[in-house]
């Protein structure tokens, strides 16, 4: 089951560029079987999940980008609205209560704007950010993010030992399935989801070309 | 009548024998009398230390302000800083000079870094516009998520030109 976990959508996320509807019709035309809703700070509620996703005939699920003092972080499983930014020992706190999941998103983005050649960080350096002792698996695959922040996400998540995901961070159109997370298994819910992110049943790939 | 008003700002990168960068940072007029520093930690540029002083202040806290300015330790320059420190520190109800004086400290350590290579570009004479374009595509290519981000990243950008930035599954 091919699902981009990362998807920004119009008005909910106000720098997104995408309509739902529009969303859905591309996701089908790429391939894609599910996608995750983490709109920033805003959740959709269940019914109106449920009628896009009768519409459009794939599965949508819902989670929830949220800013800390540590960078953003997906959280699925959590249903309650954040307005303002959080400190992540708080968040980790609230959401492990619940019972959620957290992914640290994109957790090396803009790490090397500056520097260069001065600020050489090694992987085994950034393993040691505390962000990492907070979440539950960690974005891999940014589809905003360049190849060499990506490579550090991933040989970061395997000298901890973190499970790594990938998703698009789609705030256009054409940026859905960038990258996605393909499962062994079909899933109908979050609790699935995430349940699946944790047993390691899946692969990171790219939605099949659309034609 | 004379209404005189005199404002003072410093900020200063000074790099410790840890390896880490403090930044000073002071503001100093009729109203406001402040000074902070900061220390980061490199390679990653999290903040492991803040301290602020208030002898000054407009704001209801007065002179207490600066307990606030721990709430930065732990952020890392990167992104979303801006959007991170005003959340933390407040927003627009928090105080605005001291949330000011974070991310001016954060601008100095950026400048601290990326000055000398912008001077080194500047100093530089380019003899096609290719060649002229050639770093800042380098930077995009380099960041993509600066693409369509502004008009000089948009679509049909001469910067944009050439690059594969859509598509982008590698």
């Amino acid at each position: 089951m091919i699902v981009d976990l990362h998807v920004h959508t119009k008005p909910l996320s106000p720098c997104s560029h995408i309509d739902p509807l529009e969303m859905v019709a591309e996701a089908k035309r790429r391939g894609l079987d599910g996608i995750c809703l983490t709109e920033h700070h805003a959740l959709w509620g269940r019914g109106e999940l449920d009628e896009l996703a009768r519409q459009s005939g794939i599965a949508i699920f819902s989670g929830n980008e949220i800013t800390t003092d540590q960078g953003d972080i997906l959280v699925f499983r959590y249903p309650v609205h954040v307005p303002d930014i959080i400190p992540i020992a708080e968040l980790r706190r609230e959401v492990l209560a619940a019972g959620g999941f957290m992914i640290a998103a994109h957790p090396f983005r803009g790490f090397k704007v500056f520097g260069f050649g001065q600020l050489r960080m090694t992987p085994e350096q950034a393993a040691k950010r505390r962000l990492f002792q907070l979440v539950d698996a960690m974005e891999v695959c940014n589809g905003k993010l360049s190849e060499e922040e990506n490579r550090m996400a991933l040989e970061v998540s395997k000298i901890l030992g973190l499970a790594g995901t990938g998703g698009s961070d789609a705030h256009q159109i054409d940026e859905i399935g960038k990258w996605v997370t393909v499962f062994e298994r079909e899933i109908r819910n979050e609790q699935e989801l995430t349940d699946e992110i944790r047993a390691g049943r899946y692969t990171i790939g790219a939605a099949p070309a659309a034609s | 009548m004379t209404v005189a008003f005199m404002r003072n700002k410093m900020v200063e990168v000074e790099p410790l024998p840890t390896g880490n960068l403090a930044v000073y940072w002071r503001l100093s007029d009729d109203l406001i009398d402040v000074d902070m520093t900061l220390t980061f930690q490199l390679p990653d540029l999290e903040i492991v230390d803040a301290a602020a002083h208030v002898r000054r202040s407009p704001h209801r806290e007065g002179v207490k302000a600066g307990e606030v300015i721990r709430k930065m330790i732990g952020v890392r320059v990167g992104g979303g800083l801006r959007k991170i420190v005003r959340g933390l520190m407040g927003g627009d109800g928090g105080n605005i000079d001291l949330t000011e004086g974070v991310l001016e400290c954060c601008n100095a350590v950026i400048l601290n870094f990326t000055l000398p290579g912008i001077q080194e570009f500047e100093k530089y004479t380019y003899t096609t516009e290719e060649e002229r374009l050639a770093p800042v595509r380098a930077m995009l290519q380099a960041n993509p998520r600066l693409y369509r981000s502004c008009v000089a990243f948009a679509e049909d950008s001469p910067i944009v030109r050439g690059l594969d930035l859509k598509g982008g599954v590698s």
